[in-house]
């Protein structure tokens, strides 16, 4: 779905296996457990896993359990922005795949730099905005169903990039810092390019060319210009699996938006909402 | 957010409206392709594409 190549977060993952003995790591958000299956039986390594979700510490606990490495582990509901941590508490803060969904990711990485003690390390992936055109438009969708932070959020990277930066490993190519701005060339489509029309599109954002921090694949000289994202389509086989999932996860208050639906039945051709 | 019942998880396709009917009808004819209309329940008609990475892109516009 996003075009990216996860295998680097997971190689990140593997090497909390190299964590000293006797270190303290956070896992914020852990979700489902993800990062766990970095954990080594019978290893040393006092690990907190937090989350702000009561229901993905339950599936984070089974998932633990599953892979034997429960009593390594202290689970903690948490949030990410206002952790009850002391200063300086962390010799290693993990985040991964979370940072996107908050509305303030710069606050969520103030805080684990607050938890971290001096010369700790911070290392996690996130989702940021300048990876292609189809990744961006995933991106505004999501957020306008908010599920992916705020459109006014500060993106991680440029929080980053203004004060904590060393320590952050970018397994996902986040070197942008371009932002999707609402409004799309669709060019190239097919590889055919078209007479610029004026007209209905002077109102349009790519009649003023190029904007600074564009998407660089934009065409000068599209065929149309679209308005908007209608929506995204996906497929999942148990929508009913999925919908529990969203009542019971944090994500739940968002989802209720009526810009996402389930659609309990199979259709032919396209859904209906 | 449209999600539909299949096989196995996937992204489907992203849609992107545009500014009216005459838009996606000149996209199809620029592209070689046909618009067909929407299910009643969403409305509109749409054109279907492929990227150049093999994703289904629709551009779709209302009544």
């Amino acid at each position: 779905m996003w075009g990216t190549d996860i295998r680097p977060m997971f190689t990140d993952i593997e090497r909390l296996a190299d964590v000293p003995v006797g270190a303290l790591a956070l896992d914020v958000p852990c979700g489902g457990g993800l990062a766990f299956r970095g954990l080594r039986t019978g290893r040393a390594v006092r690990y907190v896993a937090a989350d702000i979700s009561p229901y993905m510490l339950q599936r984070a606990r089974r998932e633990a359990g599953r892979r034997g490495v429960q009593d390594a582990i202290e689970f903690v509901e948490a949030d990410v922005t206002a952790l009850q941590f002391a200063d300086a508490s962390f010799d290693l803060c993990v985040t991964y795949n979370g940072l996107h969904c908050l509305p303030d990711p710069r606050a969520a990485l103030g805080e684990l730099v607050r938890v971290l003690r001096p010369g700790g390390t911070l290392r996690g992936t996130s989702c940021v905005t300048g990876r292609g055109p189809r990744q961006d438009a995933l991106i505004a969708m999501s957020r306008r169903a908010g599920v992916f932070g705020k459109r006014s959020a500060h993106r991680p990277n440029r929080a980053l990039a203004q004060g904590i930066r060393p320590r952050w490993r970018e397994s996902r190519a986040q070197r942008s810092s371009r932002v999707f701005r609402g409004a799309v060339a669709v060019s190239k489509t097919g590889g055919l390019m078209g007479d610029h029309v004026a007209g209905a599109h002077n109102d349009l954002h790519s009649d003023q060319g190029t904007r600074k921090g564009e998407h660089p694949g934009r065409s000068r000289d599209p065929i149309i210009k679209v308005h908007d994202i209608a929506w995204v389509e996906f497929e999942k086989p148990d929508l009913f699996g999925l919908k529990r999932f969203r009542e019971r996860s944090a994500l739940a208050p968002q989802f209720a938006r009526p810009t996402s639906c389930i659609c309990a039945a199979p259709i032919p051709a396209h859904p209906t909402c | 957010m449209l999600i539909q019942r299949g096989p196995r998880s996937r992204f489907v396709a992203a849609a992107y409206t545009a500014q009216d009917q005459s838009d996606v009808l000149r996209l199809a004819e620029a592209t070689g392709t046909r618009i067909r209309a929407l299910p009643e329940s969403l409305g509109g008609v749409a054109v279907d594409l492929i990227d150049p990475g093999g994703m289904t892109v629709r551009v779709v516009a209302g009544n």
